[in-house]
């Protein structure tokens, strides 16, 4: 049995807490409702909180008030909340997989506190919880309280000590702090939500703490705010703003490029341990532009004529998995026919540190020597493009959202015009990433190395490429929740 | 559907990851919401919050939200004082906030700068209403008539047409109004048929009364103006019991004062007096809370303390507050009614005569003048008035109908003895 806030009788709250009056965001016939579910490896808890502003306080301390002599004792409030933790549990229908769990209450807490003008508010708060049965699922939860009743009324839901939730249908943190501090901005309108879906399953938690990874995902989102803006201006499209637009959408692009995931790592690999050029990490971004423009304009497209039938979010999964198998399937023949390669002793594979650099004659040889040390076919333009266009595949939302928006207010051609301007900022960042690491090999090259080393360095750069695409094929498969 | 509101229509399917039922006016907050999120810098996007805001206002009977509105409308005037979308809807937050004064002025305001603008001729009448200037109501009306013969238009007229005595003709126009009534929006629809259900009320005809409250219901379920206003029909068909179920339905959502003293009313007829004095009791807390919050239903309240005898010189304070900031033919009767209670009966007469200047057919303005004329010395037209008002309606307030009755039975009897 948790309790963990004693309960305090209702003359002495009064008394301490008139300086300060608990201001609630809506009317003063407002019953505030918040639910807070928590999901632990074998049990789901819900903290249920209650806040009534005046009036609803009047009409509930008179029931509390069961012997009618104007105060609430502990005997009185106690039965009080015994029965509304029966009668509130009740109304709240918590399911894992279709399967209704029943709540037991852990623990339960009764207050008031000084509203306007130091008229009484009450609070009460419930501490429910039920065992999961399961080690993952999906939870659906409704709160049926006060249906009807205006007032605050939030949900949210978050997993704990080695729970992670996914497809959540609400935030992970509250906006009210369990009813106590309402926002003072009015412009943020108070949540009604009632209801919350969600999947749960074993798992790492996210390590980043959640005000940090709200800061961060709000700073990206006004990034993809900034591109909307781009066509959402109302102003008249002079060549300057044209011009402006596009290096903008251009940078977004880039930027995009730099956050986590986009085969980085596959580029680099790739062109490491083919012993790419420059013209062929060129190649690879023109692919990446090209592939993620037409991206866009197609899901773009599907979105508009095929919504009904298809959410984009819903999409966006299975193109990552199908972009994860390509790069799967490339890194695999690449590793196939190095591993041939270098298992055959051949003279095209010797050495290059075995050249003898004393002799100036020999300048030629080495160059020579360089050239083709791997064959020319390894650095498959076939493999280059299929590897670009896993890499671009996938289309950045925020990219989708611009489109749809410049459709929406009939500046077509702008938009599209945006688009390939954002994937060419986007291809520019691989390039450059491709670019330098074709640099730095050639400094790498110049250092002397064991020769096993450097037989097998392309066979291993090949697996890290298939092992990288695994990697996106699990995760998208993990936000399919197959 | 064009590409062009599919476009619009799936952005807004990108941006809500959850897209739980909600109510019209959160999906219009929740709409108003993500183009802020887009266009901070646009006052119409502040006007559009504004305005979701006003809805949710109406729709929930949760005047909390007046501010909200208010809020953003600031907002939007910080951006541009000149935006002519936030001039329009300014005087309609007023009029929530019943600043009717400023509301006339703000509406005044955008029609100079748009007079073609059907809008503003609506929110010109709503306040020459409340202030009683109905002539000025009237020519806005028209006009806004003539401009866009719709729903609004035709739900203003019908209640200038209630008030200068033609309930039938109101009755007939409501019905225009609820043919106009957009499916998509069952709040408006559902409005609309809870006064067209109030004129049939005002005449007595508690059948049609009923059917069009039950349509309200059913457009949209749980309305609490619907639950009242049908617990209200069942009361004077002599169904207590329902009749109470129903009123408790609607003060679950909404403590309404009047709607809690109706309850009471019922509670009281049914015999239930120790249940009635808790009900009287809340509304009486709701006037402190009221005061305590600066807040205001002083029409409400004071003809509540005047009609169950308590608080009359409070009654009385909140009616002549009322008159100060709000003119009109009920804020006289209230006046008037609370000054007899008072027992100020000269000037009660005064008042009474006021709120039927118009000639509106209401029985409520009749019962309150005649017991005044009685009160006052002037039998005949005492009983002319409480007659009126049993004719109309015999059942508009199973209290005051009673009284009436008895106050008739006893001028007869002395006309009777005079004779």
């Amino acid at each position: 049995m948790r309790r963990p806030v004693r309960s305090v009788p209702l003359a002495v709250c009064v008394a301490l807490g008139s300086a300060v009056a608990h201001a609630h965001p809506l009317g003063n016939f407002t019953i505030n409702r918040y639910a807070a579910l928590r999901l632990e490896p074998r049990t789901v808890t819900v903290r249920y909180v209650v806040d009534m502003a005046e009036i609803p306080t009047f009409q509930e301390l008179r029931v509390v008030d069961t012997n009618g002599d104007q105060t609430v004792d502990e005997r009185e409030q106690d039965a009080y909340v015994r029965r509304m933790a029966t009668e509130l549990g009740r109304n709240l229908a918590l399911g894992v997989d279709g399967r209704t769990l029943v709540l037991t209450l852990g623990g339960h807490a009764f207050e008031t506190l000084p509203g306007a003008g130091g008229l009484p508010t009450l609070r009460l708060e419930l501490w429910y919880s039920a065992p999961l049965g399961a080690d993952r699922g999906a939870v659906t939860f409704r709160d049926g309280n006060f249906a009807g009743r205006p007032g605050w009324q939030e949900v949210i839901a978050d997993g704990s000590a080695g729970m992670v939730l996914s497809e959540s249908t609400v935030p992970r943190v509250d906006r009210s702090q369990a009813l106590r501090v309402y926002p003072e901005d009015q412009l943020q309108s108070p949540p009604q939500v009632t209801e919350a879906r969600f999947r749960f399953s074993p798992g790492a938690a996210v390590p980043v703490s959640e005000p940090a990874a709200s800061a961060a995902r709000e700073g990206a989102a006004r990034f993809a705010d900034r591109l909307t803006e781009l066509v959402a201006t109302r102003a008249p499209l002079g060549p300057w703003l044209v011009l402006t637009s596009l290096l903008v959408a251009a940078g977004l692009g880039a930027l995009h490029a730099l956050s986590p995931g986009h085969g980085k790592t596959v580029v680099g690999a790739y062109l490491v341990g083919t012993r790419g050029t420059a013209r062929h990490a060129v190649f690879l971004g023109l692919v990446v532009t090209a592939t993620h423009t037409l991206g866009v304009y197609a899901l773009g497209l599907l979105t508009l004529t095929a919504s009904a039938y298809v959410l984009p979010e819903r999409l966006f999964p299975w193109i990552s998995a199908v972009s994860g198998l390509v790069v799967v399937a490339v890194g695999a023949s690449l590793a196939a026919s190095r591993l041939q390669a270098a298992l055959a002793p051949s003279h095209q594979a010797h050495p290059h540190a075995h050249h003898d650099h004393h002799h100036e004659a020999h300048e030629h040889t080495h160059d020579h020597g360089h050239s083709h040390a791997p064959p020319a076919g390894a650095v498959g333009w076939r493999s280059l493009l299929a590897l670009g266009v896993s890499g671009g595949l996938l289309p950045c939302p925020s990219a989708l959202v611009v489109m749809l928006g410049a459709i929406a207010l009939g500046r077509i051609a702008f938009g599209l015009l945006l688009i390939v301007a954002f994937s060419a900022g986007l291809a520019a960042v691989l390039t450059s990433i491709g670019l330098a690491l074709v640099y730095a090999r050639d400094l790498f090259d110049r250092l002397p190395l064991d020769g096993r080393f450097a037989r097998f360095a392309p066979v291993a750069s090949a697996l890290v490429i298939s092992i990288a695409g695994l990697a996106i094929v699990i995760e998208a498969i993990a936000r399919l929740g197959i | 559907m064009t590409l062009r509101t599919a476009a619009v229509a799936l952005v807004g399917v990108l941006a809500a990851v959850s897209a739980a039922a909600a109510t019209p006016a959160d999906q219009a907050i929740a709409a108003a919401e993500r183009r802020l999120g887009q266009q901070q810098d646009r006052p119409d996007a502040y006007v559009e919050l504004a305005s979701a805001f006003m809805k949710k206002s109406r729709e929930s009977g949760d005047p909390g939200y007046y501010r909200r509105a208010s809020a953003a409308l600031d907002r939007a005037f910080a951006l541009d004082p000149n935006d002519y979308q936030a001039l329009r809807v300014r005087p309609w937050v007023l009029l929530g906030q019943h600043d009717f004064r400023g509301a006339l002025a703000a509406a005044e305001r955008a029609r100079e700068r748009e007079p073609g603008d059907w809008w503003n001729y609506g929110t010109l009448a709503d306040a020459e209403i409340e202030l009683g200037d109905y002539d000025r109501a009237t020519d806005a009306v028209q006009r806004m008539v003539d401009l866009r013969p719709g729903l609004p238009a035709y739900t203003r007229a019908a209640f200038l047409r209630a008030l200068f005595g033609d309930r039938a003709g109101a009755i007939d126009i409501l019905g225009l109004a609820v043919a106009a009534a957009s499916p998509q929006d069952p709040e408006t629809l559902a409005w609309t048929l809870v006064h067209l259900g109030h004129e049939h009320f005002a005449l007595g005809d508690l059948d049609a009364a009923a059917a069009a409250y039950t349509r309200a219901l059913a457009s949209f379920p749980g309305y609490y103006l619907a639950l009242g206003a049908l617990g209200r029909v069942r009361a004077a068909e002599g169904r207590l019991d329902e009749a109470i179920t129903l009123y408790r339905q609607a003060v679950e959502r909404i403590p309404a004062p009047d709607l809690v003293a109706s309850l009471g009313d019922v509670l009281a007829a049914a015999g239930r007096a120790d249940e009635a004095e808790r009900e009287y009791e809340l509304v009486d807390y709701t006037g402190r809370v009221a005061r305590a919050t600066g807040t205001t239903n002083g029409r409400q309240l004071a003809l509540f303390y005047a009609d169950h005898d308590r608080r009359l010189p409070e009654a009385l304070r909140l009616a002549e507050q009322e008159s100060a900031s709000r003119g009109g033919v009920y804020t006289d009767d209230a006046l008037a009614w609370a000054l007899y209670k008072n027992g100020r009966v000269a000037e009660a007469a005064r008042a009474a005569h006021r709120a039927l200047r118009l000639g509106t057919e209401d029985a409520q303005l009749e019962c309150h003048a005649g017991l005044i004329a009685a009160a006052a010395g002037r039998p005949r037209q005492a009983s002319r008035h409480l007659r009126r008002a049993l004719a109309l309606n015999p059942y508009f307030d199973r209290r005051q109908a009673a009284v009436a009755r008895t106050a008739l039975a006893a001028l007869d009897g002395a006309a009777r003895v005079a004779l």
